[in-house]
């Protein structure tokens, strides 16, 4: 008989994918955004903390197979390409499970000239008319979901109090969170209490705004109407999924390469190797335009569009099918 | 004994969970965009049956929990232990306590065939099969006439657990229980 080879998805599922893939650039094509394609392979990973990079060696030299096409597509909006969208496959290490492949589908694009809310408008007309929704999404800022939810207000409140309302409301064995003395540690907690408490309550489409600036990562910050330091940054959420990440794109290069210093601190306090700064990257963030740009699970928006209840239905061969 | 990281968790693995032996029931990958990955999953107790849930940080692990299931006869009982014997020709015995044979406790009959949970080689569970043959050792006469008309009457078995039973089934009849709901099936020609 031999080992198990068949695809995850059936062919209705296959072309339904090819139908989002033509709707998207046809979307896209209507509005001038340009399709690029640049390459999987880099030379640097993500200093990200809770990003696995998986490396390539056999080459002339050892590459990292990349978690997004960002640093790319910002050295192709430095050289004056204008707007671009890229329909590219990402990696990342560790991620299993419902929801996740270690190989996923991004649809990532950049928009020169767009604020946020510009961007969000976008992503609501591309989800509306592939998926076929209304449009009107809702907008919720991090901040009133959390207060709505659990009553603590997540930009204000220190570690303990966060420990403490995350014992009481998951009478869950939490308190081995380890307790790194780092921002990173309040995020543990903030993303434990989202993921857990928030994220699966999502169900209509739903814009989340004004995430922690210590969530920011390649995004700005600025002020919310409260005057908290927030990010600006957005995510989507569909029924209970997050699918897709969007920020008004930093272009300081010097806040980025502290940035990736602290992230490299953190990774120092948690045994993990160093990651240095994708250089070229750095050099290119001067020439980028002010732009928003925002990053889409494609697989995920296929998966909930059919109902189904797992990733690997809607992927021709998940990882365990390798 | 070895140790298991969330990403190895799958259904049935057996691990230590707060110094009780425990088995993974479901096992969930957690990740919000670009944080921290979590595993929430549910584990039963295999000690006291209760089905716990756990979150836990990606990458943690659990030690392995010595638990085997083994085919074991049920021998006969002094009042404080069951004691069972495993059937692969070794004919070692092993004592079971009341905790450990709680849910079988209803349908144990010597010499019938049971797969008992062993922890560390000790007896922590006993599951009965999912039917047994059991002699009526006392119910009243059913009334001449009352074949299969609706009605049923109360009737103890040898083993002391007493189910629902047709009118017509008499003491002295062996008739087959389906343990999981403790329903009478069919009477059992002799």
């Amino acid at each position: 008989m031999g080992p198990a080879w068949q695809p995850g998805a059936d062919s209705s599922t296959l072309a339904a994918r090819a139908a989002l893939l033509r709707g998207i650039r046809a979307f896209f094509d209507e509005r001038g955004v340009l399709e690029v394609t640049t390459p999987l392979l880099g030379g640097v990973g993500v200093s990200d903390v809770h990003i696995n990079n998986v490396s390539a060696a056999g080459g002339a030299r050892d590459y990292f197979l990349q978690t997004s096409p960002e640093y790319a597509m910002k050295r192709l909006l430095a050289a004056g390409s204008g707007p671009i969208y890229q329909l590219a496959p990402a990696v990342r290490g560790g991620e299993s499970g419902v929801r996740h492949n270690i190989e996923f589908t991004l649809l990532e694009w950049y928009r020169p000239g767009f604020g946020s809310g510009e961007l969000m408008s976008e992503v609501e007309s591309l989800v509306c008319r592939v998926v076929g929704l209304d449009d009107g999404f809702e907008c919720r800022r991090y901040k009133d979901l959390f207060i709505s939810r659990f009553g603590v207000d997540p930009h204000a409140a220190s570690i303990a109090e966060l420990q403490s309302v995350a014992a009481r409301e998951f009478a869950d064995e939490v308190s081995h969170i380890v307790d790194h003395r780092d921002d990173a540690t309040r995020n543990d907690y903030l993303d434990l209490m989202f993921s857990t408490g928030i994220e699966r309550s999502l169900e209509v489409p739903v814009f989340v705004t004004d995430y922690p600036a210590t969530q920011a990562a390649l995004a700005r910050t600025g002020s919310d109407a409260d005057g908290a330091v927030v990010a600006r940054r957005f995510e989507l959420f569909w029924r209970g999924t997050e699918i897709a990440n969007g920020y008004r794109e930093l272009t300081d290069a010097a806040e980025l390469r502290r940035r990736i210093e602290d992230n490299n601190a953190m990774r120092e306090r948690r045994g993990l190797p160093r990651m240095d700064a994708d250089e070229k990257l750095l050099a290119a963030l001067p020439h980028i335009p002010e732009c928003a740009g925002v990053a889409l699970g494609v697989d995920r928006l296929l998966m909930l569009m059919l109902g189904k209840g797992n990733l690997d239905e809607v992927l021709a061969f998940s990882e365990s099918r390798l | 004994m070895a140790s298991y990281s969330t990403n190895e968790f799958k259904s049935g693995l057996k691990v230590m969970l707060e110094g009780e032996p425990c088995s993974i029931l479901e096992n969930e990958f957690v990740k919000p965009g670009k944080g921290q990955a979590f595993n929430r999953v549910k584990l039963r107790n295999l000690k006291t049956g209760r089905v716990w849930e756990r979150t836990f940080k990606s990458g943690e692990s659990l030690e392995g929990a010595d638990v085997m299931e083994v085919e074991m006869e049920y021998l006969y009982t002094d009042g404080e232990y069951w004691h069972f014997m495993r059937t692969d020709g070794s004919y070692e015995q092993l004592a079971a306590d009341k905790d450990a044979v709680s849910e079988a406790l209803p349908w144990l009959k010597e010499q019938d065939k049971y797969l008992v949970t062993l922890w560390n080689e000790t007896p922590i569970g006993v599951a009965p099969p999912n039917f047994v043959e059991l002699e009526v050792t006392e119910t009243d006469p059913g009334l001449k006439g009352d074949t299969a008309q609706g009605g049923s009457k109360p009737a103890t078995l040898s083993t002391g657990a007493v189910v629902k039973v047709p009118l017509f089934i008499n003491q002295g009849e062996v008739i087959r229980v389906d343990t999981r709901t403790g329903e009478y099936q069919n009477r059992v020609k002799s």
